[in-house]
């Protein structure tokens, strides 16, 4: 578990440029549900060896919100590690368009890149767009990605609601299981508290809206 | 008899020319009146010519892509738009390049294959075997003939679905190619009818079929299944620069259609082609592409999914070496309840070779239930090669599976160390590894195909690694 070093961001910009250095150990960390439309980067250069990158993001999207986000994991330096991991809960009429790069220079040899971006979409007039992309200029590395687009699975709904559980407690549930995923990889105990709260409220409340 | 004259055009490792042999060549370059030409020479009905005037005003307006590979090189008033061939010319396999034999057999091409690839189309024995073939096919009341005589005499059923699927407008590609389209197949199954044999190109000897700009059209009708072969593993020598072929295909309700390419261009071809399959309810789409060749290729086959239930899927291996840019990948857009898509893709580079995968999922609203999954792998051979992986999911309902993965990796040093211990060379080594790393594509491919294939990985290989 990577402690200390956490940047926590609650907004997005044009301009949101880190670069990691030998050896340092680093989390970014992305939390939007403001529900405002917003269009920004975060970029990360690893300018240095053996350094270990995290890149952790978690979107609640709603209303008429467009959310246009782009990610960069660009390894200079040989030997470092990056690892991104986003993931998206979009209500009502909420677009994302996430853009991510990985992008592997000729002199990072083994170098290990990661990107995993995970779209929960609640509605049908939900969007999300994806496009993850690899340049693997060196090739002693491992680097792979993933993206997933979909809804809540039936069967884990169904499972729940067996339980006794009605919809909206199953899918509050269900949700909270998802995010915990990105937010519990913080390591700040209070820090990881403070975040599930903010996004778990923000879900209930929309929830709740949904059927009224 | 004319002595093949075998100047090397370039320093391509199996290159050979043949000697040209025209009736007609149009003039270099692109305009009103080549095109005019072209149209006047295969003496075509008048609403294909205005086609190709308005794919030409099209081809003017239209702006290259900024994507992809580097494209700047292209002269397009450095290219003959059509040569019209003349008779069967008898050249003897003996008179061909000692390199160009000793490949094919390396490769082990079947002789008659060998000998029409070698440009010794009179003594080609399987005109016997294609007579047979097109008697089966006519009696079931298949159409398979080249698209110019297809347009002489279906000229209907051409008109119904020519350019309807990839419309000049498509792209500047698109539009080059519609305007001065020459070769390629039209294929017409009926109703119920399965076509047991793969149709290959090279059957189809009545025409060239390696045609620079190649239109191909194929309708299968409801319930119908067809198999079609094009292009081969042999290395194709051409002078010609660019390659720039549009293929439609139309499955109907509850048909089949499965196309396989191999195209293994020489290295200084531009190889951009435009393929797109429409798929209507539960019919199924199906996309084998090897793409080996070529100094650039750019093509993403794509299945257009129109009717509930439909079903699409693109396997694509790309292999680069040095100077090669493979830019491939595939598309599936998903227009109705339930369709499913797979994509899957193979690429190598080596010795300073560029792959890139580039690919399209998209769900529209009214396609809920649909399924799609997309897996690229990706081997880096040394450290001059690059690979790139570009694909978007464009999904604008919820109720869907939308999946992708991808891997970049090298050759594992357990698995080489494991059969260099073996006594295995390095190279022989590598090679398997490759084989093995493509072998979920291959094994779909008919079975001379998947051989050959492997061979000439393993002839690629031995070469890149000194």
């Amino acid at each position: 578990m990577l402690q200390a070093n956490v940047t926590v961001i609650y907004s997005l910009s044009q301009d949101q440029h880190f670069t990691v250095k030998s050896g340092e150990q680093r989390t970014f960390f992305l939390c939007l549900s403001d529900g405002e439309s917003v269009d920004g980067k975060l970029e990360v250069t690893i300018d240095g060896e053996k350094a270990h990158v995290q890149i952790l993001g978690v979107i609640l999207g709603y209303g008429k919100q467009t959310i246009k986000l782009f990610s960069l994991q660009d390894h200079q330096r040989a030997q470092s590690i990056s690892d991104l991991l986003i993931k998206s809960v979009l209500f009502d009429e909420a677009k994302l368009f996430y853009e991510g790069l990985i992008r592997i220079e000729k002199d990072a040899q083994h170098s290990n890149a990661y990107q995993k971006n995970q779209n929960l979409l609640m509605s049908k007039k939900s969007w999300a767009d994806s496009r993850p992309k690899l340049e693997i200029l060196a090739n002693d590395v491992r680097c792979t990605h993933g993206a997933t687009i979909g809804k809540i699975r039936e069967d884990e709904l169904f499972y729940l609601r067996s339980r006794g559980l009605d919809v909206k407690t199953a899918t509050l549930l269900i949700i909270e299981g998802y995010f915990s995923d990105v937010v519990k990889r913080v390591g700040d105990q209070l820090k990881q508290e403070e975040i599930m709260s903010l996004l778990l409220g923000k879900a209930q409340t929309l929830l709740k809206k949904e059927t009224n | 008899m004319t002595q093949p004259q075998l100047t090397p055009i370039t320093d391509y490792k199996y290159g050979f020319s043949k000697p040209e042999h025209y009736a007609f060549k149009a003039k270099k370059g692109l305009s009103k009146k080549v095109v005019e030409e072209i149209s006047w020479h295969k003496k075509e009905p008048a609403w294909m010519l205005e086609f190709r005037l308005k794919s030409l005003e099209m081809f003017y307006t239209k702006h290259m892509p900024t994507w992809g590979g580097d494209l700047s090189h292209i002269d397009f008033d450095d290219i003959f738009y059509y040569i019209k061939p003349t008779q069967k010319k008898a050249k003897s396999w003996q008179d061909l390049p000692e390199e160009i034999r000793d490949t094919y057999d390396r490769i082990g091409i079947p002789e008659a294959e060998k000998k029409y690839l070698g440009g010794v189309s009179a003594q080609y024995e399987s005109e016997v075997v294609y007579k047979s073939i097109k008697k089966t096919l006519g009696k079931k009341g298949v159409i398979f003939l080249d698209m110019d005589s297809g347009l002489r005499e279906y000229p209907d059923l051409v008109k119904q679905y020519f350019g309807t699927l990839i419309p000049p407008a498509d792209n500047k590609f698109a539009a080059l190619n519609s305007a001065t389209w020459s070769g390629g197949s039209f294929i017409y199954v009926p109703k119920g009818v399965t076509v047991e044999l793969p149709l290959q190109a090279y059957f189809r000897i009545n025409a060239a079929n390696m045609g620079q700009f190649e239109r191909t059209l194929i309708i299968a009708d409801e319930g119908s299944f067809v198999h079609y072969v094009e292009g081969c593993t042999a290395p194709i020598y051409t002078t010609d620069s660019l390659h720039s072929a549009v293929v439609e295909i139309f499955v109907k309700k509850g048909a089949r259609v499965r196309y396989t390419t191999i195209q293994n261009w020489s290295t200084n071809t531009y190889n951009l082609v435009t393929k797109r399959m429409r798929v209507e309810e539960e019919g199924i789409g199906e996309w084998i592409d090897g793409n080996l060749g070529s100094k650039l290729t750019m093509k993403y086959p794509s299945v257009y999914l129109m009717g509930k239930g439909a079903r699409g899927e693109v396997l694509s291996i790309a292999y680069a070496g040095a100077g090669q840019h493979q830019d491939a990948g595939g598309k599936a857009i998903h227009f109705a309840p339930y369709t499913t898509s797979k994509i899957t893709s193979k690429s190598v580079s080596v010795g300073g070779g560029r792959t890139s995968y580039r690919g399209l999922i998209q769900v529209f609203p009214q396609a809920f239930g649909a399924k799609t999954k997309v897996v690229c792998d990706a081997l880096l051979i040394d450290e001059k090669s690059r690979s790139d992986t570009y694909p978007t999911m464009d999904i604008r309902t919820n109720d869907v599976q939308i999946e992708h993965e991808a891997t970049v990796s090298k050759i594992g040093d357990a698995q080489l160390f494991y059969l260099l211990s073996r006594g295995l060379k390095k190279a022989d080594a590598e090679a398997m590894i490759v084989n093995g790393f493509i072998e979920p594509i291959v094994k779909e491919l008919p079975l001379e195909y998947a051989v050959e294939l492997n061979r000439l990985i393993q002839l690629e290989m031995e070469g890149s690694v000194g």
